[in-house]
């Protein structure tokens, strides 16, 4: 796999999630295999808590709907990355979000911040990822 | 409709060069039209000028923004329907000078 891939998620999982997306996105632009649109999940996924950071909720919650939409047919794991965990904390985001909205709440439990891991089970060989 | 982008935009501008009518500004940016310039839309991420928007007609199968956008937030706006006779007409309104050949699904969406 491209190391675009490994570098884009290195980025997200220090939380430099614009730097990460952009990453993705050039290896997206060119990739033209049909899945890709995990490619485009993976970039939904750091858009969305690029928006999350910059306290654009309602671009965040479409970001993160997108991405999980994007990323169901991939679970629980592809190219040797453990998606579930990620996909359960967008999920997870995406609830805060819509209970925040819901409650009014002035302030907004925003913990969540997934990394994305290797794949214990299919590691092998593939292993640059730290 | 003409097209425009949602808040869910990240700046990232593959968009903007990709507009066969020069219809696509980075936020805060004024728009020029016919000589004139206007007010930026939005001061907060790129936005598509309405009035210099033909959804691709003419030039496109497919809005070349949406192609390229990686995270999908540029859509039609339901605001703004629009038939394929007026795009095409803006199209040809804005390129005065090219000849365009007769609309086929290689030149517009709504041909498929």
């Amino acid at each position: 796999m491209d190391e675009r891939l490994d570098l884009g998620i290195r980025e997200f999982n220090e939380g430099r999630y614009f730097e990460a997306h952009d990453i993705l996105e050039d290896f997206w632009q060119g990739y033209r295999e049909p899945d890709r649109v995990l490619l485009q999940a993976l970039i939904h996924s750091a858009v969305g808590f690029y928006h999350l950071d910059n306290g654009n909720l309602k671009g965040c919650r479409s970001q993160l709907v997108k991405a999980c939409a994007k990323m169901g047919a991939y679970l629980p794991e592809y190219w040797g990355l453990d998606l579930a965990p990620l996909h359960a904390s967008m999920r997870k985001q995406i609830d805060v979000i819509d209970v925040h909205w819901q409650t009014k709440a002035k302030s907004l439990e925003l913990s969540v911040r997934p990394r994305i891991q290797r794949s214990h089970r299919i590691a092998e060989g593939y292993s640059s990822i730290s | 409709m003409a097209t425009f982008i949602t808040e869910e935009c990240i700046n990232c501008g593959a968009c903007e060069p990709e507009c066969p009518n020069t219809a696509i500004y980075a936020g805060g940016v004024q728009w020029e039209f016919q000589g004139a310039t206007h007010d930026a839309i939005s001061n907060d991420f790129y936005y598509i000028v309405p009035e210099k928007c033909t959804e691709c007609v003419g030039h496109f199968e497919k809005e070349q923004c949406a192609a390229v956008c990686p995270v999908d937030c540029c859509i039609p706006d339901p605001n703004r329907p629009e038939t394929e006779d007026v795009l095409y007409a803006r199209a040809k309104q804005l390129h005065p000078d090219r000849a365009f050949a007769e609309l086929s699904a290689a030149t517009s969406r709504f041909r498929k």
